[in-house]
Formats: C-alpha cells, sequence, structure tokens
C-alpha cells in the first residue's frame, strides 16, 4: 500500500539520502526534508539550495527529466526557511491512551486506532498547534497500520471509531482531517514507538500477542512464520547471501 | 487600460460589507463559483471537483454509511443530512444551477457515459496489419528494435519537456541528429527496409505509448504499404464550387483520385 514518508529524524534521513543517493518514492517530500538539511545544517543560501537539489535529484535517477520538478524544486525552496528540521525521537504512549485503544473491539480497529494515536502525537510533537489532528490520507494511516482491507470496509471501520467517541470529524465537510481526542500526555507512558514501521504490528506485540518478533538484522517488527525464524522476510535473502559469501571465504582459505 | 471586476462581485466578505453586514443584493447577486461546465475548461478546477466530490463522498460514509449519491435521494432525511447536503452544496467549487450550458454540459454527460469514455483505443482495438506487409522478421530484430524504441521514447520525452518549459520551440538539430542516429542504428538490427517497418509497426502497436518512434523511423515505408493496399490510389478533397460533393466552413468540395508514382514519393517523409 502506498503511504506518505513520516520521518522521525530527518537529519539522520538526509544524511542518508546524501550519501546513498537514494529519494525514495516520494520525491516531493523527501527534496524537502533534503532541502532543509542544506539549508539548517550546511547553510547553503537559497541560490545554492536549487542546483543542489537538482545534482542530488540526478544522482538519484540519472533518466529523470529534471524539468519536470523545475516547479516543485522552486516551491520547496521558496519555503524551506518555514519549518525547522523534525527531531522527535520516541514517542511516549501512556497507560491512558494504550487503555482505550485496548478497549476497541476488533483487531483492525484498534489498529487503525493506535496508528492515528501516534500520527497525532507526532503532529504534536512537530507542532504545538496541531492539536491531536491527523491530516495523512486514509490509505496511509491504514498503510501504517498494517491493515490492507477494502475501502468500503475502511470507511466502516472509521465510522465505527467514531460513533464509539474514539476520534471526532472535521466540521469542514469535505475535509478528511481525523482528530484523537483521547491523548494524554500527562499519565506514565508504557510503550514507546521509535518508528512508524508497522505500526499494527507493534502494538500487537506490544499487547503480549504471540506471533510477532523482532528482526535480529533491521530490528523491525514482523510477523513471524515459524517458532526459529530470526529475521524478516526481506533480511533473511540479504543475510543468506552475506553468510555465504563468508563461508566461500573461509573455504577458500582453508 | 480596463478596470478589473469590482471585488464584490465575486468575494462573499466583499459583498456583505458591501450590503452593510448583511445580505442584501450584492450577496444575492454574487458569482463567487464559475459554472459546472467550466470544470472542462480549466483542469485546475475540474481537479477541485472532483476531490471534493471524492471527499464529501468519502465524509458521507464516514457519517451516515452511504454514498452521496444515495444521501440526495433519501425520501425523510433527518435534520443533520438534511444540514450535509445543504454544506455540500455551499462548498462545491462549481455552481449547479441549472442554466442553458450547465443542461447541455449533463445531458452530453450523460450520453458519454462511463461505459464509453473506458473504451481506450489501444493497439488491440487497431488493425496494424494495414500498416503492414507479409514479411516475417525473426524474434531477435523484434527485441533489438524494442530496446531501441524504449530509449527513444524517453529522448524524446526530456526533449520535449525542456522545449515545452520555455514555451517557444528550441533549435531542432540535436532532435534530428538522433532521429538519424536510430534509423541508422535500426538499420543495423535489420538491413531489410520492409522487415524493419514491420518490426516497428509491431513494437509500437503491441505497446501502448506514443507512435512517434514508426514515423521518425520508417514513415516512408509505412505510407508505402497502405498506398499499396489501396492500389496506389489516393482520394482527397479540391475546391469545386460549381460541382460539389460536399461543405466546409461555406465552401465547397468534391472528392478526387490520383494514382501516385512510387518513384515520385521523398526518402524519410
Amino acid at each position: 500500500m502506498k503511504r506518505e514518508l513520516i520521518v522521525m529524524d530527518e537529519r539522520a534521513w538526509a544524511e542518508d539520502a546524501i550519501r546513498t543517493h537514494n529519494l525514495g518514492n516520494n520525491i516531493g517530500v523527501s527534496l524537502s526534508i533534503v532541502a532543509r538539511y542544506y539549508y539548517y545544517e550546511e547553510k547553503k543560501e537559497k541560490g545554492e539550495l536549487v542546483s543542489a537539489l537538482r545534482e542530488l535529484l540526478l544522482r538519484h535517477n540519472p533518466n529523470i527529466n529534471i524539468y519536470a520538478y523545475t516547479n516543485l524544486i522552486n516551491d520547496i525552496v521558496s519555503c524551506v526557511a518555514k519549518y525547522p528540521l523534525t527531531y522527535v525521537p520516541y514517542l511516549n504512549i501512556t497507560k491512558k491512551e494504550v487503555d482505550v485503544v485496548m478497549s476497541v473491539e476488533g483487531k483492525m480497529a484498534r489498529r487503525v486506532l493506535f496508528a492515528l494515536l501516534c500520527i497525532a502525537k507526532f503532529g504534536n510533537a512537530r507542532t504545538a498547534k496541531n492539536n491531536n489532528w491527523v491530516n495523512l490520507p486514509m490509505s496511509s494511516v491504514f498503510a501504517y497500520s498494517n491493515v490492507s482491507t477494502s475501502r468500503s470496509r475502511q470507511d466502516i471501520i472509521i465510522k465505527s471509531l467514531r460513533d464509539a467517541g474514539y476520534i471526532e470529524y472535521s466540521p469542514i465537510i469535505d475535509n478528511l482531517n481525523i482528530r484523537v481526542p483521547f491523548i494524554d500526555d500527562s499519565d506514565s507512558f508504557v510503550w514507546r514507538v521509535y518508528d512508524f514501521d508497522n505500526l499494527g504490528y507493534q502494538l500487537e506485540m506490544n499487547s503480549g500477542v504471540k506471533g510477532y518478533m523482532i528482526c535480529d538484522y533491521c530490528g523491525r517488527i514482523t510477523r513471524r512464520s515459524n517458532n526459529r525464524q530470526k529475521y524478516c522476510r526481506d533480511c533473511a535473502t540479504k543475510v543468506n547471501i552475506i553468510k555465504t559469501v563468508d563461508n566461500r571465504k573461509k573455504l577458500q582459505t582453508v | 487600460m480596463c478596470k478589473p471586476m469590482p471585488k464584490h462581485w465575486y468575494d462573499f466578505k466583499a459583498a456583505i460589507e458591501a450590503d452593510g453586514g448583511e445580505r442584501g443584493r450584492n450577496v444575492k447577486l454574487l458569482a463567487d463559483r464559475k459554472p459546472y461546465f467550466m470544470r472542462y475548461i480549466y483542469p485546475d478546477l475540474n481537479k477541485r471537483y472532483k476531490e471534493h466530490t471524492a471527499n464529501t463522498d468519502r465524509k458521507c460514509a464516514w457519517m451516515f454509511g452511504i454514498s452521496f449519491e444515495e444521501l440526495t435521494a433519501l425520501e425523510n432525511p433527518t435534520e443533520e443530512q438534511t444540514q450535509f447536503i445543504g454544506y455540500t452544496n455551499g462548498r462545491r467549487p462549481v455552481g449547479t444551477n441549472r442554466c442553458v450550458m450547465n443542461r447541455v454540459c449533463w445531458y452530453i454527460e450523460s450520453r458519454f457515459s462511463k461505459e464509453f469514455r473506458s473504451k481506450k483505443i489501444n493497439g488491440s482495438y487497431f488493425d496494424r496489419s494495414i500498416l503492414m506487409t507479409n514479411a516475417e522478421f525473426t524474434r531477435a530484430q523484434y527485441y533489438g528494435i524494442y530496446s531501441l524504441y524504449k530509449d527513444y521514447t524517453s529522448i524524446l520525452k526530456r526533449n520535449t519537456a525542456t522545449i515545452r518549459i520555455d514555451g517557444k520551440v528550441e533549435d531542432t538539430t540535436p532532435l534530428l541528429e538522433i532521429r538519424a542516429q536510430f534509423s541508422r542504428d535500426c538499420m543495423k538490427i535489420c538491413t531489410n527496409a520492409e522487415q524493419l517497418a514491420n518490426v516497428i509497426v509491431d513494437v509500437c502497436y503491441k505497446h501502448e505509448g506514443t507512435k512517434q518512434f514508426m514515423w521518425d523511423v520508417c514513415s516512408t515505408e509505412v505510407i508505402f504499404n497502405i498506398l499499396r493496399r489501396n492500389g496506389m490510389k489516393i482520394s482527397y478533397p479540391v475546391f469545386s464550387p460549381d460541382d460539389y460533393e460536399f461543405m466546409l466552413n461555406g465552401r465547397k468540395y468534391k472528392m478526387v483520385e490520383a494514382i501516385i508514382d512510387e518513384a515520385r514519393i521523398d526518402s524519410n517523409g
């Protein structure tokens, strides 16, 4: 499922993107982060920013049509000074919030509510004016919550959460933003969220549901397919290649 | 120099101010939105309208569990539902009053239904054999030309965007050189012009995308093929005020036929 990028440590993300020349799938958001990094950390002037961003874009994809991104780059550079780099090392989920989430009936609805809670808290950490709002598209929210379902079923889940009072809608009729009113940072925290990968699985694992594990290689939470599993599916292939290469080297030296 | 439109003609706040804080004549005459049919003239307006429609439909599902179309069809809507319909109409970026042009637009939309619009014209609907001969080609030739086709279309896209950005036609010499180079590369893969044309037509029409590659590299051969199928005969309209078959823009024309001499066709279109 396609989802909007949420980056908790934009400085580290930008450094990684510049080093590896990889801007991911969401070019607009990625360029915005890198532009702010160049502006705040490397103190580049706005004139230098445009050429730096174009160069990075060409390194990311040499076949890219650079002229199609002219307006985007100009828009990003014009408002680069508006927002600082985001640094949210973790999100504290308090006991009251966990109790509210766990009181929801239905696994899918619980995961979606937990994702909404985390995204709203992230928004609050970024800006004091956020006021518990989630302004991401629902497709991203459902992707982060590891709930893969039809559009009509998504609407039913959202409606049920609202009818039960867990979320609120925007009063503007064509605005799909959602507010999470039960956020309460005054209580003691019980969980910490360090990244937005697989929020649904994080909820399951933290609440003691079996069948989830942490990958030994990348640290992501993933579903377990057997009891001896150590790595997630992506890392299993990489680790296998690394171990095979190491073993062959050892055999050659012997 | 002409004056701009008075603000109270199109801005709600200015209209209220002009009416002294109340909803008076200026608010009643306010033209704050373009009419519905103009969504087909302004792409930005069309985008805003589609977003509004999609969002209100989804919000309606979230609030009442039904689509907006179903909500408007309800016989006894509740107060909240009536309010929702009212707010939706108020926030719509286009005006849906039953003026003549709007009604014409809705009529045309109903005739051009979704089913009709979704039938995309692609290679599978077009009989490409009319552009080809019976000369056969190998798979190696096909894939060799296909790889050149992909490179050519990506270069073309880049160059076209460059030209469009500045809004004027750039120097076309580089493009002509690229075209000539690709023609030479294609001839290396397939030396027979007839076979080459067949391969290129097959490649272009089997894949959805621009056919410019075909017209740039083997246009002469393709035109030859079409002409040969029609006995080298072409029909074209000539101006004929006395003995005419049809009219266009107030002028009278008739169709005449001519036989084309193969030797007279220029090479490379």
